[in-house]
C-alpha cells in the first residue's frame, strides 16, 4: 500500500524525479572526472571517461523508470490482457457474470439517482434546510380542513410577537382562476402568497418585481406575477408580460413580475401568483372570525424545527381558549399544538417510504448478484486449479496470484459499470413515464457525474467483494496436491461449504423479496378489485368552472342543462349527467343537519351532492332500495333525496324501510325532504378510502345544499369515451364560451391514477424479486452442473454397481433442494421479522399474510427444481464407461 | 544487475552493501560507490547503471530517503540516509546473508 502511494507520487511528480536524477548523474560524472584528474589522468582521458559515463545515463534513467513504474504497469497490463482473454474464452460465464453485475449496478444506480435527486438534494431555494412548514392541530379533534395549516390567530400573534426561533413567516393559499380574453377560456392553478414569500425563498424576479406590502391590502390594485414558463407561453418573451393585463375570474390583473425559469411554489402545476390578502379580523371572544392557510417560515440561524414548534405552541395557547371558528376548522380537541416540519420532508413525504423500500429491495438484488458472481468465479476457480498450481510452481507468489484473480473480477466490474450506467441512463430517462404524475421533484432526477461515480465505486466494491473470497481461496489451495493427483481434494470441502453458503444466502434473499412482492401484489389486486360503487368504464368526465363571485344556482343549472341537452343528442352517448361533487374530484361539500333520534334531534354530517337527471345512470349507481332521482324531482315541492348505504348505517339503522321517510326543513326552510332511494356506497376518494354518509339531491331543488363553482360532467358512451371530446368542446364553445373546460379524462384513467403509486411500487419490487429469483436459479444451476461434472466418476461407479438412473437424478435434485431449503427457512424468518415495515404499503392484506408466506417459498422451490433438472438429467444420462475411462 | 569490471554479485547483495554503507552516515551516490571501492580494495567497482537503479529501489521500498545538500566541493548533491525501516531491513538481510555464506562455505568444504 505504501509502495502504491510512493508510486503515485512518482507518477504525479515525474518531471521532478527525472530532473533530480539527471542532476545527480551529472554530479557523479563531475566527481569522477575530478578524481581521474587527481589520479594523474590526462584531461583528455578524464573527459573521455566522463563522456562514456554520460552515454550511460540514458540507460540508467530507463532502468530507474523501470524500478518505479514499468514492471508494475506491465504486470497490470498483462493481468488485464489475460483476464480479457479468459473472459472471451469462457463466453457463457462472462455473459452471465457481466449481465448479473450490470443489471444489479444499473438498478442500484438508477434508484440512487432518484433518492439523491428527490430526497437528498436540497430544495432549490436559498439556504433551503432552514425552511419549514408550520401547522396547527387540536389533538384528538376531527379537522374539517385537510392538510397542514395555521389559524389566522396564531399566524398574526406570532408575527407580532416577534418570533424568536423564526426569521420570518409567510402565508400562502391555493387558488384557481378562469383566464379569459385570449383563445378558449382556461382554468389556471395559482398560489396566493404573502409579499415576503419570494424574499424568504431567496428568489429574484427574472423581470419586473415581486409583490410589495401594499399589494396585499384588500382594495389594492389587483396584480399578478407569472411563472417564467407561463409568461413565455402567453407573451412569447417573458419580459414583454410586464405591465400587460390579464383577466382572472373576470377581473383585470396587472402583471408586475415574472419568476426565474423553473421556479414555482409549492408545486410545479402553479402557473401564476397573486398577493395573499388576509381576511380582515372581526368579532371577538368566542365569536372571533378565524381562517386557516398554509404557512412557510425560515428558521432563525441555529434554531431547530422542534424549538419553533414549541414557540408556536406557546403562542397559540397564550391566546386563550380557541374561538368556535377554530374548533370548527381544526376540530374540537385538546389545547392547540404547533408543529414545524422541514419543507423538504413535507414535499417528499408522500414518496419517501416508497423510495427507501425500493432502495432496500435493489440493494438485496445487488447482494444476490455479488453472491452469484462470487459463485461463478469459485466454480471457475476449480477448473483453473491446475493452471494456478502451475503458476505457483513457476514462482508466482501468493500475492501475484491473488492480484491476477482480483484483476479478473475488476475487469468484470468495469464491464458491469458500462452495462450498469447504460441501463441506469435508460431507467432515469424513462423515470417520469414510470412514476405517478404527482411524484415530487421529478425534474431533479438526473444521471450526472456524481451518479456515475457512485456506479463506479459500487461496481468496484461489488467486483472486489465477489472476487476476493474466491481469490483468497485459490491462493490458499494446496498446489502440490493439485499437481500430484487430479484435483486438490483438500480444498474442496471448504470450497463446497462456501458455495453452498452463498447459494443458501441467495435463496434467503430471494425468498425475502418474493414474500414482499407477493404481499404487494395481493394488496394491489385488492385495490383494483375494490368495489367503488360505480362503473368507470366508458365514462368521460369533464369540468366546467364557473367564474368566482357571480355564481348562482340558476346559472349552474342553466349551463349544465344546456350542455347536457346537446351532449345527450350526440350519437354514441348513452347517458349524461352533472354533479357538484364527482367521485375522485377534489371537492367535498359537507352538510350538517338535525335528524330526529331516540333522545331528541341530533346533528348529522353528510356529504351533499347536487346532481342532474342522468347522473346516477351515467355512473351506473347500484340501487339498493326505492328509486333513483327522476327529472320531475327537480322542481317538485318536496326535496327528493337519495342516500347511500353508509348514511343508512350511520343514521337510519333502526331496521324500518328507509324510502318514504320525510323530514321537515331538513335541507332548507319551508322544504320537506323525502328519502326516495338508497344506493350502494361510492368511494369518493379512491379505493383505499372508507365510504362516508352521503346524499344526492336534484339540481333545482337543492335548498341550502351548495353547488359550488364547478359543474362536473359525466358522459357514458357506447365506445371509446374520448371520441366525444371534440364534440364536447364544440358544445361548450357554443353554449358558454367564457367557461373553461378542463379535467377532460376518461373516468377509468382517473381511477387507475389513484393507484399509480401502489402499482409502481408493486411493479418495481416484483421486478426485483423476479431478478433475484432468476439470479438464484442461475446460481443453483451453475453449482449443481459443476457438482455433476466433478462427481462423474462417483456417479459412474454407482451406476456400474447397480444404482438406477432415476436415483442419480434424485440425488442431484435433492442436493439442490436441500441448499435451497436452508436458505428458504432463513429467508422466511427474515421476512417475518421485516414484514411489519411493509404495513404502510399494504391494503386489505396483513403483513403476515399466510398465503404470501406459503406461496413465495413454493415458487422458489419450483424454480429451484427447474434449475436442478438439467444437471440431474445430465447425471442420469451420462455414459459410465466414458466417465471411468477419463482421469 | 552487473557490477562493472568486478565479480558478479548475488541478487540483492548490492542493496545490502548500500544499506551497510549508509549505516555509517549520509552519503551521496558517488560517495557510496567510492566507499564500496575503497573498502573492498578495488574489488567492487559499482557502475552508475547498477548503483542508481538500486538506490531507487531502496527509495521505493522506503528503506532510504534522499535529500539535497551541499557537497564537500560546494556543489549540490543528493544525500541518502537510512530510514528506521531500512535499519531494520539491514539487520535482517545481514543475518540472512551470513547464513547463506555459511551454507555456501559448508557445501564448498564438504564436496
Amino acid at each position: 500500500m505504501r509502495h502504491l502511494l510512493r508510486r503515485l507520487r512518482y507518477l504525479l511528480q515525474r518531471r521532478r524525479f527525472d530532473a533530480d536524477l539527471a542532476e545527480e548523474l551529472e554530479f557523479h560524472r563531475t566527481m569522477k572526472e575530478r578524481d581521474l584528474l587527481a589520479h594523474g589522468a590526462s584531461p583528455d582521458d578524464a573527459r573521455f571517461a566522463a563522456r562514456r559515463a554520460m552515454g550511460n545515463t540514458t540507460l540508467v534513467r530507463e532502468e530507474v523508470q523501470e524500478v518505479w513504474i514499468s514492471r508494475w504497469l506491465r504486470e497490470l497490463a498483462q493481468d488485464v490482457r489475460f483476464a480479457g482473454r479468459l473472459l472471451a474464452a469462457n463466453r457463457g460465464f462472462s455473459v452471465a457474470a457481466l449481465l448479473t453485475l450490470g443489471v444489479a449496478i444499473g438498478a442500484n444506480t438508477a434508484i440512487f439517482s432518484v433518492v439523491r435527486g428527490v430526497l437528498l438534494q436540497p430544495l432549490p431555494y436559498r439556504d433551503a434546510s432552514r425552511l419549514v412548514r408550520l401547522s396547527e392541530i387540536h389533538p384528538g379533534g376531527h379537522p374539517l380542513v385537510q392538510g397542514d395549516v395555521l389559524t389566522s390567530l396564531t399566524y398574526d400573534a406570532w408575527r407580532q410577537a416577534p418570533p424568536r426561533t423564526l426569521d420570518g413567516l409567510a402565508a400562502y393559499a391555493s387558488r384557481a382562476y378562469n383566464v379569459t380574453g385570449l383563445g378558449d377560456a382556461r382554468r389556471v392553478l395559482a398560489t396566493a402568497v404573502s409579499p415576503g414569500l419570494f424574499g424568504m425563498l431567496g428568489v429574484a424576479p427574472a423581470a419586473g418585481r415581486f409583490f410589495r406590502a401594499g399589494d396585499a391590502m384588500s382594495g389594492a390594485d389587483t396584480v399578478a406575477v407569472l411563472t417564467y414558463g407561463y409568461a413565455a407561453e402567453r407573451f412569447g418573451t417573458p419580459a414583454l408580460a410586464i405591465g400587460r393585463t390579464m383577466t382572472l375570474d373576470g377581473r383585470p390583473h396587472r402583471i408586475v413580475g415574472v419568476t426565474p425559469p423553473g421556479f414555482s411554489f409549492p408545486a410545479a402545476d402553479r402557473l401564476l401568483f397573486t398577493p395573499f390578502v388576509e381576511p380582515p379580523a372581526s368579532g371577538s371572544g368566542p365569536a372571533t372570525q378565524v381562517s386557516t392557510f398554509d404557512v412557510v417560515a425560515r428558521l432563525a440561524p441555529g434554531a431547530a424545527p422542534a424549538q419553533a414548534g414549541a414557540e408556536g405552541t406557546a403562542i397559540a395557547r397564550s391566546l386563550g381558549p380557541p374561538p368556535v371558528g377554530a374548533d370548527l376548522l381544526l376540530g374540537k380537541g385538546g389545547p392547540a399544538e404547533v408543529r414545524a416540519v422541514p419543507l423538504k420532508a413535507e414535499v417528499t413525504r408522500a414518496v419517501e417510504p416508497m423510495l427507501w423500500l425500493l432502495s432496500a429491495g435493489v440493494v438485496l438484488v445487488l447482494f444476490i448478484g455479488c453472491a452469484n458472481v462470487a459463485n461463478l468465479l469459485l466454480s471457475r476457480g476449480v477448473a483453473r486449479e491446475r493452471e494456478l498450481a502451475m503458476r505457483a510452481a513457476l514462482g508466482a507468489g501468493r500475492g501475484r496470484v491473488l492480484r491476477q484473480l482480483l484483476t479478473e473480477s475488476l475487469v468484470l466490474a468495469v464491464g458491469g459499470i458500462a452495462i450498469g450506467v447504460l441501463l441506469a441512463w435508460e431507467l432515469v430517462r424513462a423515470w417520469p413515464a414510470l412514476v405517478p404524475a404527482s411524484f415530487p421533484r421529478i425534474d431533479n432526477v438526473r444521471l450526472d457525474w456524481s451518479v456515475v461515480l457512485f456506479a463506479t465505486l459500487l461496481a468496484l466494491l461489488a467486483g472486489a467483494a465477489a472476487g476476493l473470497v474466491p481469490a483468497i481461496h485459490a491462493a490458499r489451495t494446496d498446489h502440490q496436491a493439485v499437481l500430484h493427483g487430479g484435483s486438490g481434494i483438500l480444498g474442496h470441502a471448504s470450497r463446497e461449504r462456501l458455495r453452498r453458503l452463498l447459494l443458501a444466502a441467495e435463496a434467503a434473499l430471494a425468498v425475502l423479496l418474493l414474500v414482499g412482492s407477493t404481499l404487494l401484489v395481493r394488496s394491489f389486486v385488492h385495490l383494483v378489485e375494490t368495489d367503488n360503487g360505480y362503473d368507470a368504464r366508458h365514462v368521460l368526465t369533464a369540468r366546467l368552472s364557473l367564474q368566482g363571485r357571480a355564481v348562482t344556482p340558476q346559472r349552474w343549472q342553466q349551463v349544465a342543462g344546456s350542455v347536457l341537452d346537446r351532449l345527450r343528442a350526440l350519437p354514441g352517448v348513452e347517458a349524461a349527467g352533472a354533479t357538484s361533487m364527482p367521485p375522485l374530484g377534489d371537492v367535498a361539500h359537507i352538510n350538517g343537519f338535525y335528524l330526529p333520534g331516540h333522545d331528541g334531534p341530533f346533528i348529522a354530517h353528510a356529504l351533499g351532492a347536487v346532481v342532474t337527471p342522468g347522473y346516477a345512470e351515467a355512473l351506473r349507481f347500484r340501487l339498493r332500495q326505492g328509486r333513483l332521482l327522476s327529472p320531475v324531482d327537480a322542481h317538485a315541492g318536496t326535496q327528493a333525496l337519495v342516500v347511500n348505504q353508509a348514511f343508512v348505517d350511520a343514521y337510519l339503522n333502526d331496521g324500518r324501510p328507509v324510502p318514504g321517510r320525510r323530514y321537515e326543513g331538513l335541507l332548507g326552510p319551508h322544504l320537506t325532504a323525502q328519502i326516495v332511494g338508497v344506493v350502494a356506497n361510492v368511494l369518493n376518494d379512491g379505493p383505499t378510502t372508507r365510504p362516508q354518509p352521503q346524499f344526492y339531491v336534484a339540481a333545482g331543488n337543492e335548498g341550502r345544499v351548495t353547488e359550488g363553482h364547478e359543474i362536473d360532467l359525466v358522459v357514458r358512451t357506447t365506445g371509446d369515451p374520448t371520441s366525444v371530446v371534440p364534440a364536447l368542446r364544440a358544445i361548450v364553445r357554443q353554449v358558454a364560451p367564457d367557461v373553461p373546460l378542463d379535467h377532460v379524462t376518461p373516468l377509468a384513467a382517473e381511477l387507475s391514477a389513484t393507484v399509480d403509486q401502489p402499482r409502481f411500487v408493486t411493479l418495481a419490487l416484483t421486478g426485483f424479486a423476479a431478478l433475484a429469483l432468476g439470479l438464484a436459479a442461475v446460481g443453483l444451476y451453475g453449482v449443481l452442473s459443476y457438482g455433476v461434472s466433478r462427481r462423474r466418476r462417483e456417479l459412474a461407479v454407482r451406476l456400474a454397481l447397480g444404482a438406477e438412473r432415476r436415483q442419480l437424478a434424485a440425488l442431484v435434485i435433492g442436493d439442490g433442494l436441500r441448499v435451497t431449503a436452508v436458505g428458504l427457512v432463513a429467508g422466511l424468518m427474515a421476512a417475518a421479522a421485516l414484514a411489519r415495515a411493509l404495513q404502510g404499503f399494504l391494503f386489505g392484506v396483513s403483513p403476515f399474510d399466510g398465503f404470501s408466506f406459503v406461496t413465495a417459498p413454493l415458487v422458489l422451490l419450483l424454480v429451484a427444481s427447474a434449475a436442478s433438472l438439467v444437471p440431474a438429467w445430465r447425471a442420469a444420462t451420462g455414459n459410465p464407461a466414458d466417465a471411468l475411462k477419463t482421469e | 544487475m552487473g557490477i562493472k569490471d568486478g565479480p558478479e554479485l548475488l541478487p540483492g547483495t548490492l542493496e545490502l552493501l548500500i544499506l551497510r554503507t549508509l549505516a555509517g552516515g549520509a552519503r551521496h551516490g558517488y560517495g557510496i560507490a567510492q566507499h564500496l571501492k575503497s573498502v573492498s580494495e578495488d574489488v567492487l567497482q559499482v557502475g552508475e547503471s547498477s548503483l542508481y537503479p538500486a538506490l531507487q529501489r531502496l527509495l521505493l521500498k522506503g528503506w532510504v530517503k534522499a535529500e539535497w545538500g551541499a557537497s564537500e566541493h560546494n556543489r549540490r548533491a543528493r544525500y541518502y540516509t537510512l530510514t528506521a525501516a531500512g535499519r531494520r531491513q539491514l539487520a535482517v538481510e545481514q543475518r540472512e546473508f551470513d547464513r547463506l555464506i555459511l551454507a555456501i562455505h559448508e557445501v564448498l568444504n564438504t564436496a
